[in-house]
């Protein structure tokens, strides 16, 4: 696990177990380097360079309009790079992959099908052969989620909240390389976002895949990440990275947020984060 | 107590809604007997409802009726079908779409009374005349409508599609096919009205049997109650076509209703 910023002064020290240990079995499974992206002669994204294993959660906190939710596109192959590349277990991300399954800042369910149906929609998309399990599984994950009850209400019929969750099971649905999250509490009221936080935590600490989550909630950074990476400058670029991993070591996001080392990180990322 | 309440709201809606129809009805029997010759003239409710009373006995209203009314059906049937085909197909390749716009353009800025003659000339008289004159009248709309209904297709949606990594045809039978349900029954509504043009034109024309045909013979013999009762079936196969539209999307997209949203224009009750 390493990175390479021009600025990254900060940042505090890589762990040395993972990246000293070329056998170990954690691997690096996202590899994104240089990318650069500019639009209409702005530089929005100037030379991006990360990566992150097997399994790792990495937060990237950066201010509204940084370019966050250009990278995640980039990341899910809908927009090309000016410069730069990305590599998923070794292979180039070149246009829309089935590697990632991307959560987008809006729950962008489709009117016309039930919270069942919506959660189904990227196994149908995939040509699932054994849709039979894959509805079960949605029936499970939308449980997971609290919508036992609602499992055929229609987007109309659902809360902005509930609507949320909706996209959290969709996303989830199949297993992929790649999570990628934008903004994913956005308009979450603050309760919930408490409990969707270990809810999707418990989902994806036993996942082989990465997970990129998007936000600008410095508190959910903390409390999710195994790796927070701190976007700012413009054009944008990673100014600092933090080591967290406190969700993963006390088993929650919530009981990371109630522990004493939570708001240690909180102030030191608090420092870097206001200070861009 | 609230049930009672909205029967209450409905009964009051039924009636103010009656009274108008009442009230004109009831105005215009009283003028056409003060007028010299009024009932010839201008007819009246009570010789129309008598006059149809008397075609229906006979049959001969419910042959007319039918004529029209299979014309109708039949044409705007196949005007429909076609346009939605082309009007997504054009969607689906917009490139096409570039090509054919002006023509589709000039198809629908002809009158269908400036096309129909030439549907007599090359289909005859009878019923296939017709139904080519209600397809043609209707196939525009319903083209226009579908191809505009697929290519408002939120984006947003059309990139989630994308993010899946969906083929261009899962995208646009899963995305742009049920997006284009709203535009599409819109067409629908407005080509009821067209259809009915059409066949009317149509039997104007040259034809010997239809409600059209009815009326134009009815206007040659001065006959107002006969012409009036033409007017009437056509408004009762008008309000058939869309209350069965209306049925129909509510089945094809039962989602837009679940909140007790109202189509003014689709529920004609």
């Amino acid at each position: 696990m390493s990175i390479h910023t021009t600025s990254a002064a900060c940042s505090s020290h890589d762990s040395p177990s993972k990246q000293q240990t070329p056998a170990s079995p954690v691997k690096t499974a996202l590899d994104v380097q240089g990318l650069s992206k500019s639009f209409n002669g702005k530089n929005i994204l100037d030379s991006v360079t990360f990566t992150a294993d097997e399994g790792e959660i990495v937060v990237i906190l950066g201010p509204s309009g940084c370019g966050k939710t250009t990278l995640l596109s980039i990341l899910a192959g809908l927009k090309q790079a000016d410069s730069g590349l990305v590599r998923l277990k070794g292979e180039l991300i070149l246009g829309s992959s089935v590697h990632c399954s991307l959560m987008f800042q809006e729950s962008r369910l489709l009117p016309w099908r039930t919270a069942l149906e919506n959660t189904l929609l990227p196994a149908e998309v995939d040509g699932e052969s054994n849709l039979a399990e894959a509805r079960s599984r949605a029936v499970e994950l939308l449980t997971v989620f609290g919508l036992g009850e609602h499992l055929h209400f229609l987007p109309a019929e659902l809360s902005g909240g509930l609507a949320r969750r909706v996209a959290f099971a969709r996303t989830l649905l199949l297993n992929r390389s790649c999570y990628l999250f934008d903004e994913p509490f956005k308009e979450v009221d603050f309760l919930l976002q408490l409990q969707l936080e270990d809810t999707v935590f418990a989902f994806l600490k036993n996942q082989n895949a990465v997970s990129v989550i998007v936000t600008h909630d410095a508190e959910a950074a903390v409390a999710l990440a195994d790796t927070i990476l701190v976007f700012g400058g413009s054009p944008t670029k990673i100014v600092t990275r933090f080591e967290s991993g406190l969700a993963r070591k006390l088993g929650s996001p919530r009981a990371a947020r109630k522990s004493v080392e939570f708001n240690a990180l909180f102030q030191k990322v608090l420092a870097i984060y206001a200070s861009e | 107590m609230r049930a009672n309440k909205n029967g209450r709201l409905k009964a009051a809606l039924t009636l103010l809604r009656i009274a108008p129809l009442i009230v004109f009805l009831c105005l215009w029997e009283i003028a056409a007997r003060r007028i010299e010759r009024g009932v010839f003239y201008y007819g009246s409710p009570s010789s129309v409802a008598e006059l149809l009373l008397a075609k229906l006995a006979d049959g001969s209203l419910i042959r007319h009726t039918w004529v029209t009314l299979y014309e109708v059906i039949v044409g705007f049937f196949f005007g429909n079908v076609i346009g939605i085909i082309a009007g997504l197909a054009l969607c689906y390749r917009p490139g096409i779409s570039q090509i054919m716009r002006p023509y589709i353009f000039l198809v629908g800025s002809i009158p269908i009374l400036a096309l129909a003659p030439i549907m007599v000339i090359w289909f005859g008289i009878g019923l296939f005349a017709k139904i080519v004159i209600v397809a043609l009248s209707t196939v525009v709309v319903a083209t226009v409508q579908a191809f505009e209904g697929g290519i408002n297709t939120s984006p947003d949606l059309i990139e989630l599609l994308n993010s899946q990594g969906a083929s261009r045809f899962t995208t646009f039978r899963k995305v742009v096919v049920p997006s284009s349900f709203l535009w599409l029954f819109a067409g629908l509504k407005l080509n009821v009205g067209f259809a009915i043009l059409g066949a009317c034109v149509g039997e104007f024309i040259a034809s010997d049997a239809g409600l059209g045909h009815m009326i134009f013979e009815s206007m040659g013999l001065f006959n107002t109650p006969a012409l009036l009762v033409g007017v009437v079936m056509i408004c009762f196969i008008s309000i058939l076509l869309t209350t069965v539209v209306g049925i129909l999307q509510r089945k094809v997209m039962p989602w837009r209703f679940k909140r007790g949203e109202h189509d003014f224009y689709g529920e004609a009750f």
